[in-house]
């Protein structure tokens, strides 16, 4: 499903409370957050449990979808890692999404500027399949693996300072591509 | 304010990632609060996750487990775009009001713990290694050289300091790891509030200070 039909649908469910709308967007998300819940650690009835309370979320918070300006996919990873931190750690995993509490929303922001960013979402897709091998591993233990940067230096047995230098490798590559006129 | 140091985009992927350890992301997340630039940038990383969540592979999930979904949806109560906060008007970030439970550093129980520097510990989470805490530097003066075993942020919260890399001043965060040594020397004019977290001990240069560090527990 491309990344505008995704944001179109959640569009739905936010400004009707589309069931119907809702129901796909379950299809096509559930079995990649369940995925991701149980990479990180998470046993399959607890994935389960914790992939319904993203889904929930999703149709809760419809409408706030916009207000980090970022894609539609970064924002239901923002809710499905959160909900995880809060389920594992038991910690009030507020971080990123709370950011719509400093930056005021844009009302008058057009549906121009949302494709951009879905635009922006695929640009970066894309680009995530010809980054270096060593860059991608590691973004990959960060975020699927869930470790820290000295616990990816000492899987990796490399110091510290290369994994740092691979993250900012990767996330400057990935930023250019993403905002690279098209 | 006027940020001139800012977070380093490894650090803000580790944020993203949801895998800092408690201290280092109570500071990004003060950081946050003050500094616009890196809101921008930590968006970036967020998409970096949307990303990789999107080319995960897929497991089937339990047919019960729509209906149940689409049942629940009939009386969840729905979320409301939050008001937007107006910045702080404390020159504590509202992240770490709620960890010393005041708006007032004057207010906090502060120890010495050497020659012009006095610190308030932070409560850190089991099983995470290293210091969190804050720390108040008399000014003119100068904390021992010292270097990082991993990671380190320090962000100022009053005043200012300078040190080898340069002049940092409230709002300004100081992202080091284990290749930077460093002494940082309070300004002239006012003393210097910052909070400071690191996930290895901090290694002093000099023996007097090693020998301080074990009764201070920096």
């Amino acid at each position: 499903m491309s990344q505008d039909h995704l944001a179109a649908l959640i569009r739905l469910v936010a400004q009707n409370r589309d069931r119907e709308a809702f129901a796909s967007l379950f299809d096509h998300l559930a079995p990649k957050v369940k995925a991701f819940l149980i990479r990180r650690g998470l046993n399959a009835a607890g994935a389960e449990d914790v992939m319904q309370d993203v889904m929930l979320s999703i149709w809760t918070k419809a409408s706030l979808y916009d207000a980090p300006r970022g894609s539609f996919q970064a924002w239901v990873f923002t809710i499905a890692r959160n909900a995880l931190i809060d389920r594992i750690r038991r910690q009030k995993p507020d971080i990123s999404i709370d950011m719509i509490e400093w930056d005021p929303v844009d009302e008058t922001e057009g549906s121009e500027e949302r494709m951009l960013r879905e635009e922006r979402a695929t640009k970066l897709n894309r680009a995530m399949k010809d980054i270096p091998p060593d860059q991608f591993a590691i973004l990959q233990l960060a975020f699927h693996e869930e470790l820290t940067q000295t616990e990816i230096a000492s899987k990796l047995n490399v110091p510290l300072g290369t994994v740092k230098s691979r993250m900012r490798l990767a996330y400057a590559h990935l930023r250019g591509r993403m905002e690279l006129a098209s | 304010m006027t940020i001139t140091h800012h977070l380093d985009h490894a650090t803000l992927v580790s944020y993203a990632a949801g895998t800092l350890p408690f201290g280092l992301n109570t500071i990004v997340k003060a950081h946050l609060e003050f500094c616009p630039a890196c809101r921008k940038d930590a968006v970036v990383a967020n998409e970096i996750g949307g990303s990789l969540l999107n080319d995960s592979q897929e497991v089937e999930v339990s047919a019960s487990s729509k209906s149940a979904v689409m049942d629940k949806i009939q009386t969840a109560t729905l979320h409301r775009l939050p008001l937007p906060r107006s910045a702080s008007e404390s020159e504590v970030p509202r992240v770490l009001q709620a960890l010393i439970g005041t708006a007032d550093l004057d207010q906090l129980k502060w120890r010495r713990s050497g020659p012009g520097v006095s610190m308030f510990k932070l409560p850190q989470q089991s099983g995470d290694a290293g210091f969190f805490g804050l720390l108040r530097i008399a000014p003119g003066q100068k904390v021992p050289d010292h270097g990082h075993g991993g990671t380190e942020l320090t962000l100022i919260l009053r005043g200012a300091y300078h040190d080898e890399i340069g002049h940092f001043a409230r709002g300004d965060v100081a992202d080091l790891d284990e290749s930077i040594s460093h002494t940082p020397t309070a300004a002239d004019d006012g003393e210097c509030i910052c909070v400071v977290a690191n996930d290895a001990p901090t290694r002093f240069r000099s023996w007097p200070a090693r020998l301080a560090q074990r009764f201070i527990g920096i």
